[in-house]
């Protein structure tokens, strides 16, 4: 049993696993492609935090965390503050950031409403932040209680800005870890465009709410929007390249 | 995805003469600024690919040379929870290539230019179930991902082609391809850089 033991815990270190967890598998905050971050009631003033330095750490938060993830159509923006208190849930789409005292061993908490297109406040514990606060604390407090907001749970990787350990990069994260992007890519990937040929870029004017309740086009419909889209784009590059290649020629031969 | 490509590939190749088709094995290697334990910048694995392409003589003097390509993605993670989740990848490259110093295939080193568009189709597959995981002073359930999830991302690419002559019953050339990626180009706070080292074989 030993032996067996032994080879138990072998396999288990040599297995290379990344893990993000989820908060709930069906949870996910709505219209992901433009969440909007405000301020609960009061933001954090009563704790001495203006709501401009608030909202300069939350968008911090946003621009230089939760939105880099490429394989990813999460989108949040910094709001401003609005009448929803922070002990209540937000309509759909948006979270709240406010303060409150929650003791001594807490930096923050964060409800969802475990709903396929939901809604999350977060608390910051006005008592370890208030007036004396230091920014990189607070913002790696803020980046975790977001990624708690878009679903995520605690992970056992330590480089992970959702991690439960005490790790060297505490408190200001520099980026994200590669387990929170997986995990964010996971909850909210990007949508297929134009018959699987090209993926999301950027370029979003459609609704994908209303894209969702389209039915699966046949096999033939595929193939000729496939075709005529693959031609589309060749046709595109070939009248670009072909234009700078020319330019290029005229240039090279001047005597 | 995947079978669209094969299809359009099918049909390119019946209406095209055909030039040349080639074979790559190498490593593709994202450049996506993670942060490791200590903090520092970790550094993406290079994970490995392999592609199946074909050059088509296209218009003035340019080929198009689609490929269509898989990554089996390799990670950096200390996590101990367990390993039965899955990260790989599908591509379809769409490429031209330009051959700016005039080089023919009798030469024997070539080096051509490529330029086009690309689809990722990353998937990341988990076999679901739950986990305790520590909360605040006390603990709590959480959960695996369960399912599959497949994101496709677009890129912009440029690399070159070197090919080298090659004296086989088989392999006409080989080749050294350098390629990098510019995935999400029209988000600016998503916008990263990825790159691929293979060796290529030509048919
Ligand atoms: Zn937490």
């Amino acid at each position: 049993m030993k032996f067996l033991g032994l080879v138990v815990v072998g396999m288990f270190l040599s297995v290379k696993s990344f893990a993000f967890i989820l908060m709930d598998p069906d949870y996910r905050i709505g219209s992901p492609e433009n969440v909007v971050v405000n301020l609960a009631s009061g933001g954090c003033q009563a704790a001495g935090i203006s709501n401009q330095e608030l909202l300069n750490i939350i968008s911090d938060a946003l621009n230089n965390y939760w939105n880099t993830v490429p394989e990813s159509r999460l989108m949040m923006k910094p709001g401003s503050e609005s009448s929803v208190p922070v002990t209540q849930l937000p309509p759909d789409g948006q979270v709240i950031i406010g303060c409150a005292s929650l003791g001594a061993s807490t930096g923050g908490v964060t409800n969802v409403s475990y709903t396929a297109s939901g809604s999350a406040r977060i608390r910051i514990n006005s008592d370890f932040y208030g007036a004396n606060y230091n920014y990189e604390s607070l913002l790696g407090v803020i980046v975790h209680e977001l990624g708690h907001a878009v679903g995520l749970h605690h992970s056992d990787d330590g480089a992970s800005v959702m991690t439960y350990r005490a790790s060297s990069w505490m408190p200001g994260p520099s980026s994200l870890s590669q387990d929170d992007m997986d995990g964010v890519a996971f909850l909210y990937p990007n949508e297929k465009e134009l018959g699987g040929l090209l993926g999301g870029c950027g370029l979003k004017v459609r609704d994908y709410a209303h894209q969702k309740n389209q039915k699966e086009l046949t096999l033939w419909r595929q193939i000729v929007e496939s075709l005529f889209s693959f031609t589309s784009v060749i046709l595109f590059f070939i009248f670009s390249i072909r234009f700078f290649a020319f330019q290029a020629r005229m240039i090279l031969s001047r005597p | 995805m995947i079978r669209n490509g094969i299809l359009i590939f099918l049909f390119v190749i019946s209406l095209t003469k055909s030039y040349g088709t080639h074979f790559s094995l190498g490593y593709h290697k994202m450049d996506p600024n993670v942060q490791s334990q200590d903090g520092s910048e970790a550094s993406d694995p290079y994970s490995p690919t392999i592609s199946l392409g074909h050059n088509f003589n296209a218009f003035w003097g340019m080929q198009f040379s689609p490929q269509i390509g898989y990554i089996k993605n390799k990670v950096n993670s200390g996590d101990s929870y367990g390993g039965d989740y899955k990260i790989e990848t599908y591509y379809l490259l769409y490429d031209l290539l330009w051959n700016p110093f005039e080089s023919s295939v009798s030469d024997s080193t070539e080096w051509v230019l490529r330029t086009g568009l690309g689809t990722y189709q990353k998937s990341i597959k988990g076999s679901g179930g739950t986990v305790t995981v520590p909360n605040g002073t006390s603990t709590t359930t959480a959960y695996r991902p369960s399912g599959s999830s497949k994101s496709y991302t677009t890129t912009l690419n440029l690399g070159i082609d070197g090919r080298f002559n090659y004296n086989s019953q088989y392999i006409k050339k080989w080749g050294l391809r350098l390629e990098s990626f510019l995935y999400s180009p029209f988000q600016k706070q998503k916008r990263t850089f990825a790159y691929l080292i293979t060796l290529v074989g030509y048919f």
